[in-house]
């Protein structure tokens, strides 16, 4: 007897898609629906929206960014005057008024007319200041009248009172050699220097340490 | 093409599968990159923008501190000189000089030095050497000019030394001394300045903080003193002992004397002035307290110009004392005299109720008999009331100027020899008459050509003098 097959190839046994490969068909589609579908949502998702949010930040950032380097700017404005109006203030801080100096000591050698507590002059007055510091040296060789050291000592003890004084550093002691004048009446007179050291104006910025130098390989052998 | 077995197809199947499977599973990670990348970004972004806010707030108050520091810089760099003003400061150099006698032996500029600071392209040092001959006075008088001058100029260095043997001189009697002095000053270079930012409403801002940029312009001020001369004070690089064998000027006790005498005539002054503060004078007290005081300065002023002239103060000593006791009071009194009359000045007339008080016065001391008094009153102020016709005060001194004529009248009335030596009084009718100076004069006849006799009584004789009734008492 014939057997005559008349499904149609494809449905007949033998071409028929087994349960294996469309089980495994299944499940392979699965797996990519499954993948490409993670992918999508990935991409497609949250890649998205970070990069809209990336897109606001941007825009915000730009927004703020042209008040930031106007601020940039001002800062740097303000520090460039903040250095140059400590300069000028240096510069007039550094000065010392002399013609005040001057007028003070005369009132001190002058003493009010007194004569009795001493009687002073001067033969001159050096005055040098350090270039930097405006630390100033004056130095005045000089007469005391009389034969009495006292009035050298008192002499010595007005200048401290005198409002110059608080800017000084140190001064020289009292002191002096007789050297009596032969055309002058009292001839009698102690001569002695007066050195007056002021404080320095400026105060110079202390000196930064030099940083260790990494020794080398030569240096280390 | 082969057909493929089941193996195969499963293999082809599940191959295929795994290999999109691996693709998206590498897609994702690769997306996951770029999500980080992204996030990354993000997030500097935010910081960015964390910054930026924080900078952003912060403007307002840099905005307010540039303003401030600009405006205060504008005004701080006035005090250097730019290098043009470098020829203006030589030329004001050269005016300090002549304003102050000092003669220039050699003046030179130094090098142009930067400054060591934190800006030194922006300003530059330069130094000067400058000497001079001059006296002590002259000297301090020059450098107190240019510590006192808009720019800052500093003097760092000086020396003084005596001039001796032939080349010693004087000026105005002091004695000429040699003077090195140098100075440095600082330019300020302004187009080394960086871009100034443009401040939006920048005008309006300066203008609502103008209070605080005066204040922080303040802390800048630079140190200034004032010298007010020699003041009688010696110069400090001169022997003040006497050469021996010629004493110079007048005794020291004379000149002690006559220092005294000036104080004793200063102090009379000074009492005058004391008076005049007290509250109860009178404005007649006052002007004539005034005028004591004004003759009294003047008299005092030259008598010390004389002495002045003459040279009689010349132990140094007492030059100061001269100085300090008798010139500067006497300043000091000239210089009241002269703010008072400032003051009077706006009005040189006496205000109404001024004038009132004056006629009362007057008129008071006319009825007590006090007829020298009430003129003496009149003559005080006879300056202060001659006000012009278009002035509303003008009818009171009129009044006053009347008042003073009637005094005036009674006082040369009363100096009239008129001995009265009996009289005749007519109670029937008839005229009655007195024996004045040995004649007879009856009512209305006249005695001389101002002095008629109106009416007798029996206890006082009615006279009209000058056109005023006048009454003797027997």
């Amino acid at each position: 007897m014939i057997r005559i097959n008349l499904l149609p190839t494809e449905q007949r046994r033998g071409t028929r898609i087994s349960p294996k490969v469309l089980g495994t068909s299944f499940g392979s589609t699965l797996a990519v629906a499954a993948s490409i579908g993670w992918f999508g949502l990935v991409y497609f998702g949250q890649l998205a929206d970070l990069e809209q949010q990336q897109i606001r930040v941007t825009a915000t950032l730009q927004g703020k960014q042209k008040e930031a380097v106007y601020y940039d700017k001002l800062l740097s404005n303000e520090t460039d005057y903040k250095a140059r109006v400590q300069t000028i203030q240096d510069i007039g801080k550094s000065r010392r008024v002399w013609s005040r100096f001057m007028d003070e000591m005369i009132d001190v050698v002058n003493n009010g007319g007194d004569t009795e507590r001493h009687l002073a002059w001067f033969d001159s007055l050096q005055l040098k200041s350090d270039p930097k510091t405006k630390a100033a040296v004056v130095t005045m060789p000089g007469m005391v009248q009389g034969n009495d050291l006292a009035k050298v000592a008192n002499l010595h003890r007005d200048i401290e009172q005198a409002p110059f004084a608080r800017d000084l550093a140190s001064k020289s002691s009292p002191g002096g050699k007789q050297e009596p004048s032969k055309d002058r009446i009292p001839p009698e007179a102690f001569k002695s220097t007066i050195e007056l050291r002021f404080k320095p104006t400026v105060q110079e910025a202390p000196k930064q340490k030099p940083q260790p130098q990494p020794q080398t390989a030569a240096q280390k052998k | 093409m082969a057909k493929l077995n089941e193996k195969q197809k499963l293999m082809a199947i599940g191959g295929s599968a795994f290999a999109i499977c691996l693709l998206a599973g590498g897609g994702v990670y690769w997306a996951n990159g770029l999500i980080d990348e992204v996030t990354q970004s993000i997030k500097v972004q935010d910081e960015a923008i964390a910054i930026a806010e924080s900078k952003i707030r912060k403007i307002p108050a840099t905005e307010k501190e540039v303003i401030i520091l600009r405006e205060n810089l504008a005004e701080y760099v006035k005090i250097l000189p730019d290098t043009q003003a470098l020829n203006e400061f030589v030329t004001t150099l050269n005016q300090f000089a002549t304003t102050s006698g000092v003669l220039t032996q050699n003046f030179q500029p130094g090098k142009v030095a930067k400054l060591d600071t934190k800006t030194p392209q922006k300003f530059s040092k330069i130094e000067y050497d400058y000497d001079m001959t001059a006296t002590l006075w002259q000297f301090l008088k020059f450098i107190n000019l240019i510590e006192n001058y808009e720019r800052f100029i500093s003097i760092t260095d000086y020396s003084v030394s005596q001039i001796s043997g032939r080349e010693a001189e004087q000026r105005d009697g002091d004695q000429v001394h040699s003077f090195k002095v140098k100075m440095e000053t600082y330019v300020y270079n302004a187009k080394a300045s960086g871009q100034d930012v443009e401040i939006p409403n920048y005008d309006k801002r300066r203008d609502d903080l103008k209070e605080e940029i005066w204040r922080r312009i303040r802390t800048i001020e630079i140190e200034k003193y004032e010298h007010r001369g020699g003041r009688g004070r010696r110069d400090i690089f001169i022997d003040p002992r006497d050469h021996e064998g010629k004493p110079d000027g007048p005794p020291v006790e004379e000149q002690k004397a006559i220092i005294e005498r000036f104080i004793g005539d200063l102090q009379k002054l000074k009492d005058l002035v004391s008076k005049r503060r007290k509250p109860d004078l009178t404005i007649f007290d006052i002007y004539t307290i005034d005028k004591d005081i004004a003759e009294g300065v003047d008299k005092v002023e030259i008598g010390a110009q004389e002495v002045a002239a003459r040279q009689q103060i010349s132990a140094s000593p007492l030059r100061l004392r001269w100085v300090k006791e008798v010139v500067e009071p006497l300043a000091e009194l000239r210089s009241a005299r002269a703010m008072k009359d400032t003051r009077t000045h706006t009005d040189p007339f006496l205000s109404g109720e001024e004038i009132m008080q004056l006629i009362g016065s007057m008129t008071k001391l006319a009825e007590e008999g006090d007829l020298e008094g009430a003129d003496q009153r009149y003559e005080s102020v006879a300056q202060k009331i001659i006000v012009p016709l278009t002035d509303p005060r003008h009818d009171l001194a009129i009044a006053a100027k009347a008042m003073h004529i009637k005094v005036k009248t009674a006082i040369d009335f009363k100096n009239l020899e008129l001995k009265i030596q009996g009289f005749i009084v007519n109670k029937e009718g008839g005229r009655s008459g007195i024996l004045v100076n040995g004649s007879v004069f009856e009512e209305g006849e006249y005695l001389s050509d101002e002095l008629m006799l109106r009416k007798v009584q029996e206890e006082q004789v009615y006279f009209v003098f000058r056109g005023l009734t006048l009454i003797r008492t027997l």
